[in-house]
């Protein structure tokens, strides 16, 4: 699974992670994230994301 | 179909707006904003300054995903009165609208302390998008930058001008920097880094007036010394903006008060973001408007979500150099502690009676995860005190 980091802020989303906080279980691909997601650092959309 | 009136565009009021929408397809929303750019990435204002991004790149929702939702996004235009008792607002404009659910959002503007000439040209405070450009126009014309407040924040705008080639004198009350994340000599240590960044440092220090004919030329410090520089930089904290608030009578103390589903002391009026206050706290930062925006918006959609407070990451980047600093801190260096220092970086773990109490790591990161394990367990570590003041420490051993 790969890491995706927001073009925003620098935050790298880690599937092995998840955001538990926002209900991203631990585990969860970025592509199976729902779209209404957002950076829990900035804000951003999901679409500006990146693969790292 | 319900109104939406939100005022104030950015981290609270943008995240609500779009809490609402997800909510409610159907409502009109109508969003006042005192600033021309729609909702930003206030954090990096220091890149732009620095010369390395440009607007569209920290944009998070731009014009196209306000029009795409059909709401209606007044920039440039803020809210001028509110009309609670018949639920109406007044634009600049002079237009009125009415609402069934009205957010505050109206943020926080920069504090700028009493000292004699701020209103010579080329004297700032960097809080919004106008404010880095002009900030930017004037490092073009200037090599001397001068930055009164040494937090944080200011530091970081400090940074930006350094990358763009000025030099940045700091003029600091404290005697050090950072005081509550920082012991003395991770706080010396630091100071040199940024020295050679191209900083220099004015500690214990205090500014007396800002010389200069029209525009600024120098700086009077009360102990006497005199800094040349073309631009000044006030970084010495923000205050809510309350007058809205006041106008319509709600309850205000440090901020407006709000109770945990961030209604204000009057039905249908909430509010979010750096002008509040929620058990006690003003939070000012910029996680806690997100969700507090998230918050207001689900409940003034008819949703039910409650705001629980947000914790402040003990883990920040200063200057582009990590710095993660957790529990007892040992500012004063009395307490057992196993310090490393090397090129670029500092650590410093801190013993209360055998166990883990506390650590800092500035430019270094290995070791922070094992170390907050056994500072939440309490862990006795007195047998790795010396081991852990060597470089190489396997700190897989405080976990065990």
């Amino acid at each position: 699974m790969e890491n995706y980091v927001c073009t925003v802020c620098g935050y790298i989303y880690d599937p092995a992670e998840g955001d538990p906080d926002n209900g991203i279980e631990p585990g969860t691909k970025f592509e199976d994230i729902s779209d209404d997601w957002t950076c829990p650092v900035c804000g951003a959309s999901k679409d500006q994301f990146e693969k790292e | 179909m319900k109104n939406y009136i939100i005022i104030g565009n950015g981290a609270a009021g943008a995240t609500a707006a779009r809490k609402i929408r997800e909510a409610d397809s159907e409502g009109s929303i109508t969003i006042f904003s005192a600033e021309g750019d729609p909702f930003y990435y206030r954090p990096r204002l220091p890149d732009f300054i620095a010369g390395i991004v440009e607007l569209p790149k920290i944009t998070l929702q731009n014009s196209d995903w306000y029009a795409s939702r059909q709401i209606d996004l007044h920039l440039g235009e803020m809210a001028a009165e509110i009309d609670s008792s018949a639920r109406e607002v007044r634009s600049e404009k002079g237009e009125v609208f009415g609402y069934d659910a009205l957010l505050l959002a109206t943020g926080a503007r920069s504090f700028i302390p009493p000292v004699p000439g701020t209103d010579k040209d080329g004297v700032y405070a960097l809080r919004t998008f106008d404010d880095a450009r002009s900030i930017a126009a004037q490092a073009e014309k200037v090599e001397n930058a001068i930055l009164i407040g040494g937090g944080l924040l200011g530091l970081e705008a400090g940074y930006g001008l350094t990358r763009r080639g000025l030099k940045v004198k700091v003029v600091e009350f404290f005697d050090r920097l950072l005081p509550r994340q920082m012991d003395l000599a991770g706080a010396f240590k630091l100071q040199k880094m940024l020295e050679e960044m191209g900083f220099s440092f004015y500690l214990g220090a205090r500014a007396k007036e800002i010389i200069g004919e029209k525009a600024v030329e120098r700086l009077a410090l009360e102990d006497g010394r005199v800094l040349e520089g073309g631009l000044v930089l006030f970084s010495a904290g923000i205050r809510p903006n309350l007058d809205l608030a006041q106008q319509i009578g709600l309850e205000v103390d440090k901020g407006v008060k709000v109770d945990n589903r961030l209604m204000t002391s009057q039905e249908g009026v909430w509010a979010a973001g750096d002008l509040i206050e929620h058990n006690g706290r003003v939070y000012g930062i910029w996680p806690a408007a997100l969700a507090q925006g998230e918050v207001a918006g689900t409940n003034m959609a008819g949703g039910e979500a409650l705001y629980q407070g947000t914790l402040m990451s003990n883990s920040l980047k200063v200057v582009g150099v990590n710095l993660t600093s957790a529990g007892e801190i040992d500012p004063e260096g009395k307490l057992p502690s196993a310090v490393f220092e090397a090129e670029g970086g500092y650590r410093k773990i801190v013993l209360v009676e055998g166990r883990m109490a506390g650590y800092i790591f500035l430019g270094l990161t290995r070791g922070i995860k094992e170390c907050q394990a056994a500072l939440e367990q309490e862990t006795d570590v007195s047998s790795f005190l010396e081991e852990m003041k060597e470089g190489e420490f396997d700190f897989s051993k405080l976990i065990q």
